[in-house]
């Protein structure tokens, strides 16, 4: 009997590598080589998780950990400088957190001996509520992918909320960072930093064609990610992120203006509010349906099919609407983050 | 000693914590922080995906017609939960960039003493 | 249709925000009364609640039909309006209802050019608020949490020159406070394995005094008490709220504390229990004496301070002082005390910063030496502001007094005499403070009634600030007169067994 053994062996050494990388992205006195490290830490979180079977967190952390919140932290970085500078003295509160942060966490470890052990089936957790999911999704919501019917069917709730998070991150940042051309007064104790003129992205014809090719592929498949969501990994959070990254990929290609041409920034911002909305307005039909709020098997008088599939079809339009919310929020907030607000130009 | 080895994910989750933790608090570099924000929240992911994970489980995907195995499946549940945590900690993240610039076109800087500083005057 | 009522509270706030941000970009005129209309339909209906649950107790509503009727425990989100949240609902979304007309004005005046979404972020977040209130579901609660930190964070930086670096100090501080808070709830899942609060209660008794638990309730109060800036973790929120704009602070000061001290309580009196907090008395002490020193903190920065903003900012954290030490007092009198307190502070915090604003909103700034002659300049604003710091003294018959009665009381019968000092010295300083403006607003001018003296022109706030002001102070007055019916009908019936008078 070996029950001390991990589930996966290849975790121990990846679960060692990430404090390393983490350690490293925050010691590093480079902001640009931090960013670029932190995102290796997210793709080597996404190998742990995947190994654990969590492949709908591993893809969406790919997406959008390793993904765009790399990308989020350039575009600062590019706006602003990637150096660090020196000062000296502050160590006596480094080490007066440090040695807060080490009670904490000893007081933490004081609760493992209480924890069941990794892996094992029977644990409160995986006993409990979990295994009504495992047994319950095909009859009552017709989805083989157990995380999108609990995603978007149980736990539709936080999934509704967590869209109106993006929504609210994505007008948020537009209110933070926006000037709008229109106002001529800018508030007096914003200091005007002039964006840096060394770089000219526009110049690399490689790049160009490059992503010229790859930004209809990665469409599809995202797309696909979307509509497939029910039988596979996959579902509206991660689809709309690569949407988001394609447009993404446009704007540090070619340039904002080539972006804005083709989307105008009005649209953006109705889009954002018009998939969160979608979500609302299924919800809502629900409601006068006479079901409860989200209760998608009330649309069974108006979708094709009995009480399980109309919750299926449900749960396609709510991912769209996800899918719509999150990818023009992700493309929102990196215009914004990219060009300082001015939508001019930038990364 | 054993049961430290069979938990060995939960003590990599408490060491990023402290990291993620003590970068927040003690850092003075505002870039620093948010990295140090998002590698807390995704040391809670870990421990989440920890908890619900399963000896020798599948991917909580349903194959073919027959009827499904509770054991042979990972947890959804807890799937979910940090599918939601790791959507907000990119919100929270960029909202946190969003500041960071707007405070350095007022500075020039990102560190925080200096800003403090600079507002003094 | 009554059965829907609950999701009504939340879904009225929510929709209007979503088309607010449609009209935001082709009828910005239309932002404002729609978001106004949301906050009305949510306010009737929490108001329709406040009689159900007198009359036929808790209402459970899940969401997507998903009960427990197919399961031995809830298998979605449940949420849920008893006499422990109802009146909370009741008091945000009115409170946040009068804040919403109140705020016109100011906006017009202080963010003209940028307010495209501050209507629909100012309803997002009082769905955030009123969300945290009625959940009964711990993950589903740090979802909302969330939706309220983010919107918060940018009614703040809304403001100008030092809001920015203020709003990112309470970014780390509230991301930190939700963190430690959803690691709690993990400790609490491992152990349990469900999510829903009720499950989750009555699973706990029989699981004892593991570690896991109480590793999870001290990380869950330690997140609630960053988010309420509970001393030792206030050091955001004087910042925050003073650069915030006048209109974002209205609506944070009095809502977004207090929810999250109820937060606390439904964790300590539903989740837990209260056998549970008397079962660990060490950390019970520790609490009371915390409670102690913020109220002492709060009252001496107070006094320190120049600026009404600021002043009243410190007066918030003081409250937390009581809030937080009534509910470890843990006993009958102390629980109705902070219970009580948490409504009764929201609506006094809102008159507070309402006369404040008004105050900002015709002389410019809030220091104390410019309000020489504000007596006669805006004299009932002034009075609002003076029944306001009556109810903050404690002053009957305003609700001030009423849970400061209590809260006396519980620390007596507890035997905690210091946190009864800490409250008599804190509205000693909130006397000082009121006999010294009106040394400075009505003493230090010449008598315009006086023959010979020069006339101070009346320049009195406009009449859409100065109506949900005047409501505000009155409606304090008539808390304080409703409180018997409501501590016995209500407040009563959420208190543990065994505690109940």
């Amino acid at each position: 009997m070996m029950p001390s053994l991990p589930i996966w062996q290849f975790d121990l050494p990846l679960l060692v590598l990430v404090v390393l990388f983490a350690v490293v992205a925050l010691s590093i006195r480079n902001l640009m080589g931090a960013a670029i490290v932190f995102g290796a830490y997210s793709f080597m979180m996404c190998l742990i998780w995947a190994g654990m079977g969590a492949v709908d967190v591993a893809f969406t952390e790919a997406a959008v950990g390793a993904g765009v919140s790399t990308v989020f932290i350039v575009s600062t970085i590019y706006n602003t400088s990637a150096t660090m500078k020196r000062r000296p003295g502050g160590m006596a509160f480094k080490l007066f957190i440090g040695v807060v942060v080490t009670v904490a966490g000893g007081f933490l470890l004081s609760a493992l001996p209480d924890f069941p052990d990794w892996g094992d089936p029977n644990s409160p957790v995986n006993a409990t509520v979990a295994p009504y999911y495992i047994t319950h999704s095909i009859p009552d919501t017709h989805v083989p992918n157990l995380v999108t019917s609990v995603l978007a069917d149980y736990r539709g709730f936080d999934t509704l909320l967590e869209t109106v998070v993006v929504f609210i991150a994505c007008i948020g940042i537009y209110s933070i960072l926006r000037i709008e051309p229109a106002r001529t007064s800018i508030d007096e104790t914003d200091e005007e930093i002039a964006a840096p003129a060394s770089y000219d992205p526009t110049d690399s014809l490689i790049v160009r064609q490059a992503s010229r090719f790859m930004v209809p592929f990665m469409q599809l498949f995202a797309l696909y990610v979307i509509a497939h969501g029910h039988y596979s990994p996959g579902g509206g959070f991660q689809g709309g992120v690569i949407l988001g990254a394609s447009l993404i990929l446009l704007a540090v290609s070619f340039d904002l203006k080539f972006l804005l041409s083709r989307w105008r920034e009005k649209s953006l911002m109705l889009l954002v509010a018009t998939g969160v909305g979608l979500y609302a307005a299924v919800g809502l039909a629900c409601l006068f349906m006479g079901g409860n709020f989200l209760d998608y098997g009330t649309l069974d008088a108006v979708l094709p099919g009995k009480q399980d599939m109309a919750r299926s079809h449900g749960i396609l339009l709510v991912e769209i609407g996800v899918g719509i919310t999150v990818m023009f929020s992700m493309l929102a907030i990196h215009i914004n983050l990219a060009s300082n607000g001015r939508l001019e130009r930038g990364l | 000693m054993e049961n430290l080895i069979a938990n060995f994910n939960y003590v990599i989750v408490v060491i990023l914590m402290m990291i993620g933790l003590w970068s927040m608090l003690a850092q003075k570099n505002l870039i620093k922080k948010c990295i140090g924000m998002a590698i807390f929240q995704t040391g809670i992911i870990l421990f989440f995906i920890s908890i619900g994970a399963k000896r020798g489980a599948k991917v909580p995907i349903l194959t073919g017609d027959e009827a499904p195995v509770v054991e042979q499946l990972a947890n959804p549940l807890t799937q979910i939960l940090m599918l939601t945590a790791i959507v907000v900690g990119v919100a929270t993240l960029g909202m946190a960039l969003a500041l960071a610039q707007k405070i350095y076109r007022q500075h020039a800087s990102f560190d925080e003493d200096e800003i403090l500083e600079n507002q003094r005057k | 249709m009554t059965e829907q009522l609950p999701i009504i509270v939340i879904l009225g706030p929510l929709l209007a925000a979503i088309l607010s941000a449609f009209a935001a970009w082709f009828r910005p005129k239309w932002s404002h009364p729609l978001v106004v209309l949301g906050l009305a339909v949510s306010c009737a209906a929490a108001l329709k609640l406040v009689f159900i649950v007198a009359g036929e107790g808790a209402q459970n509503y899940w969401l997507g039909g998903w009960g427990n009727q197919a399961h031995d425990y809830v298998v979605g989100i449940q949420i849920t309006v008893d006499s422990l949240n109802t009146l909370l609902l009741a008091a945000v979304s009115g409170i946040a209802l009068l804040t919403a007309l109140y705020a016109k004005r100011l906006v017009d005046a202080e963010l003209a050019g940028r307010q495209r979404y501050f209507y629909a972020l100012f309803s997002l977040l009082v769905t955030g608020l009123l969300g945290i209130g009625i959940t009964g579901d711990i993950f589903n609660l740090y979802v909302f949490m969330e939706i309220a930190a983010l919107s918060s964070y940018v009614l703040i930086a809304c403001g100008k020159g030092r809001a920015y670096m203020a709003a990112f100090n309470y970014l780390i501080m509230g991301t930190m406070g939700a963190c430690l808070y959803l690691l709690g709830v993990g400790f609490i899942f491992v152990k349990t394995g469900t999510l829903n609060i009720d499950d989750v209660s009555t699973l706990l008794p029989a699981l004892g005094q593991a570690q896991a638990l109480f590793v999870g309730f001290v990380l869950i109060l330690l997140g609630a008490w960053a988010k309420m800036a509970f001393f030792p973790f206030h050091g955001w929120l004087p910042n925050a709220y003073a650069h915030a704009p006048t209109a974002s602070a209205a609506v944070l000061a009095p809502l977004a504390t207090k929810v999250a001290v109820y937060a606390m309580l439904r964790i300590m009196v539903t989740v837990y229990s209260i056998d549970y907090i008397l079962d660990s008395p060490g950390i019970q002490s520790v609490v009371l004496l915390l409670s102690s020193i913020a109220i002492v903190v709060g009252s001496f920065f107070s006094l320190t301070q120049t600026n009404l903003k600021l002043i009243a900012c410190y007066f918030v954290v003081s409250e937390i002082g009581y809030m937080v030490g009534g509910a470890w007092l843990a006993n009958g009198p102390g629980l109705t005390g902070a219970m009580y307190h948490v409504v009764a502070d929201a609506a006094m915090t809102s008159a507070l910063f309402m006369a404040v604003g008004c105050i900002v909103y015709r002389l410019g700034q809030a220091q104390l030496n410019d309000l020489q002659g504000a007596f006669f300049k805006m004299p009932v604003t002034m009075a609002a502001f003076v029944v306001t710091m009556a109810a903050l003294i404690g002053v009957p018959p305003t609700c001030g007094f009423f849970s400061k009665w209590y809260l006396i009381q519980g620390a007596a019968q507890a035997g905690v005499w210091h946190f009864v000092a800490a409250l008599l010295l804190s509205s000693l300083v909130k006397a000082i403070i009121l006999f010294r403006i009106v040394e400075i607003g009505y003493n230090r001018v010449p008598h315009p009634a006086v023959e010979g003296n020069p006339a101070i022109p009346r320049n009195e706030a406009p009449l859409s600030m100065l109506i949900p002001t005047v409501a505000m102070a009155l409606g304090l007055i008539a808390l304080g007169l409703a409180t018997s019916p409501l501590v016995n009908t209500i407040i009563s019936k959420a208190l543990p067994d065994g505690l109940a008078p």
